[in-house]
């Protein structure tokens, strides 16, 4: 039998809760393999998708597809997904082997067979140490890797995460990504991983939808996403970004923008003239220097030194905000209250349309 | 200066004396030598020796036990099943009706639902043939329907504090609704059907207005022993055979009470 190209495919799903829209019109594809981010705000609705995706919640309408299997009725107990919840929800009222063990016994594994793969997944995520434990003596990234562990002894199709690194304090969260990573590779399955952190979706996913209001706004991988967001929302979501309102001029490749008082000259297509349009530049693509595309002058506002780089924040002369990253010791650096000339490329200027 | 102004301690300890030294009273004089309640003449184990040789106390805690064990087990399953459907199936058609129904014996005065039961044994015996007119059987039943209500409010509780994420886990682990049920629902509430047993079991042991209504001539109970015992004038063997009940009520309630807090605090949500 050929392998479907795709772990899971949402098509029009729909969703709401007493007259609240919580999922409005997905559709998603995630590939063999493929490792996805749901990212958004709290009450987007990614959540909301995940349990859609693993049958604890029934659609209001849409197609859920499975491994090629149609599964929007199926039950939760019979989808072969697995989902790591935010709490974890361990039994609590079994050991960490027994926890394990759970998921397995429903398909009717038993002795060597089952004792095995139990320590299998165990050892996998460095936990067969504390097999005899029950989940009220673990930390909570023990919990978290034994609630992982009970997920991947299924061997399940799709792997969703809730919220994964919610729990973790930030060393654990940054050896967990790279942890999670690794084990998509040796796993060979996809993994969703919901999240509202840009960190852990840049770091960890092949590509990320970005979700607001129940829509997914953009599907694309992490570059793609930073250097090319679709609308001011995945701007400003993803990354650090100068949003400003602009309009399309009659000269050509160039939008004028009021509150920087300036015909930006653009290198991206552009929508027909005197359309508004919305610009976003780059804090790092911004230059001390009178010489390039676009240059303003400004004073200098405020500093934030973060160690290898400085944040700037420019008053340009008519009024704009401007956020500017710069390595530190690569330019005399500026201090608050300094008149200072911007410049940046034609090439750093992203046009949103939406 | 002191944590207890000196009021509040004499209304705390007016209101403590009022209530347990009746009882306690009952107990020591139910250790007294003799015959008379107002004179102490000594420790005795006399009354109790009684009580052991008294065929008609015997058979009445038989009978008590009997009916206790019965009720609060049948209680505690249909408790349960009342509970499970109040607090995991969401609101269905007639929940409103359900809960109002399920409170009722609560607030219903005991007289009441005695005679009611009653006149439904006296009725079905009539129209059915059962039961065969009143004993043990008809005492169990009467006791079970008043407790299930207790026990389907504590495991309702329970439930509702306890996350669904346990259950829905299991589903996605792939456990049947029924396993669900039998493997992780039901463990992480057996405290809880535990303190419930031993509630309903103190409820049936200490009733005595409805047990005298729906028992027949031989199942008596040791509260209508004892009440009728009083009638005919208070005997140290009476306070001996008080004494025994408050002791089995006192320790069933004490359990119950372990019970519930042994877990409480570990299983509620973060």
């Amino acid at each position: 039998m050929p392998q479907p190209a795709t772990a899971i495919e949402i098509v029009e799903v729909r969703k709401s809760f007493g007259g609240v829209v919580a999922v409005d019109g997905v559709s998603l594809a995630v590939r063999n393999n493929e490792f996805l981010a749901l990212l958004g705000a709290s009450g987007c609705g990614k959540t909301t998708l995940l349990r859609l995706m693993a049958g604890l919640e029934a659609v209001d309408a849409g197609r859920i597809i499975i491994a090629g299997a149609d599964m929007t009725a199926t039950p939760p107990f019979l989808r072969p997904v697995n989902l790591m919840f935010q709490s974890y929800a361990l039994f609590p009222h079994m050991s960490v082997a027994e926890n394990v063990a759970f998921g397995l016994k429903q398909d009717g594994m038993a002795g060597a067979e089952l004792a095995a793969r139990v320590t299998d997944a165990l050892e996998l995520v460095e936990m067969a140490s504390l097999a005899k434990r029950r989940p009220d003596q673990l930390s909570g990234g023990q919990k978290q890797r034994v609630a992982l562990a009970r997920c991947i002894a299924k061997r399940p199709k799709v792997l969703l995460l809730d919220e994964p690194m919610a729990a973790l304090d930030r060393a654990l969260r940054e050896r967990t990504r790279l942890e999670l990573r690794n084990l998509r590779e040796r796993l060979g399955i996809a993994f969703v991983v919901v999240t509202h952190d840009q960190e852990d979706a840049m770091t960890m996913a092949d590509r990320v939808a970005v979700m607001d209001k129940g829509r997914v706004v953009q599907v694309a991988p992490p570059r793609e996403l930073y250097d090319a967001p679709c609308s001011k929302l995945v701007a400003s979501f993803f990354g650090e970004s100068n949003v400003w309102e602009a309009c399309v001029s009659t000269e050509g490749q160039r939008v004028d923008c009021a509150a920087l008082g300036l015909s930006v000259a653009v290198a991206a297509s552009l929508p027909a003239a005197g359309s508004s349009v919305a610009i976003s530049v780059r804090p790092e693509r911004i230059e001390f220097s009178n010489v390039g595309d676009n240059a303003v002058a400004g004073v200098v506002e405020d500093v934030v030194y973060l160690g290898t780089v400085s944040t700037y924040l420019v008053r340009a002369a008519h009024g704009a905000l401007i956020r500017i990253t710069r390595q530190n010791g690569t330019h005399p650096s500026s201090v608050r209250g300094d008149r200072v000339h911007l410049s940046w490329p034609a090439s750093a200027v992203v046009v949103l349309t939406a | 200066m002191s944590r207890f102004p000196l009021f509040a301690m004499a209304v705390l300890g007016l209101g403590l004396v009022f209530l347990y030294v009746p009882t306690l009273l009952v107990i020591a004089t139910s250790f007294n030598e003799s015959r008379l309640a107002g004179v102490w003449t000594g420790f005795s184990l006399r009354w109790y020796g009684e009580l052991l040789n008294d065929r008609q106390f015997l058979n009445a805690t038989a009978n008590s036990l009997i009916v206790a064990g019965l009720s609060a087990t049948a209680a505690t399953a249909l408790g349960t099943c009342a509970g499970l459907v109040l607090a995991r199936h969401g609101r269905f058609r007639g929940r409103v009706l359900f809960l109002g129904l399920l409170a009722t014996p609560l607030v219903l005065p005991e007289v009441i639902i005695g005679l009611s039961m009653l006149l439904v044994f006296v009725a079905a015996e009539q129209t059915l043939g059962w039961p065969a007119g009143r004993g043990i059987g008809t005492i169990v039943v009467a006791h079970a329907t008043l407790a299930m209500t207790y026990i389907a409010y504590i495991v309702q509780a329970r439930l509702t504090g306890l996350s669904r994420e346990c259950e829905e886990a299991a589903s996605d682990l792939g456990a049947s609704p029924l396993r669900v049920l039998t493997a992780i629902t039901l463990p992480m509430i057996a405290p809880a059907m535990g303190a419930g047993w031993l509630l309903a079991f103190v409820l049936s042991l200490d009733d005595l207005v409805i047990a005298s209504f729906t028992s027949g001539p031989q199942s008596t109970t040791l509260p209508m022993v004892i009440f009728s015992a009083v009638r005919l004038g208070v005997s140290p063997k009476i306070n001996a055979l008080a004494s025994v009940l408050v002791v089995m009520s006192a320790v069933c309630l004490g359990l119950a009470a372990w019970l519930q807090a042994r877990r409480g605090g570990k299983v509620l949500p973060e």
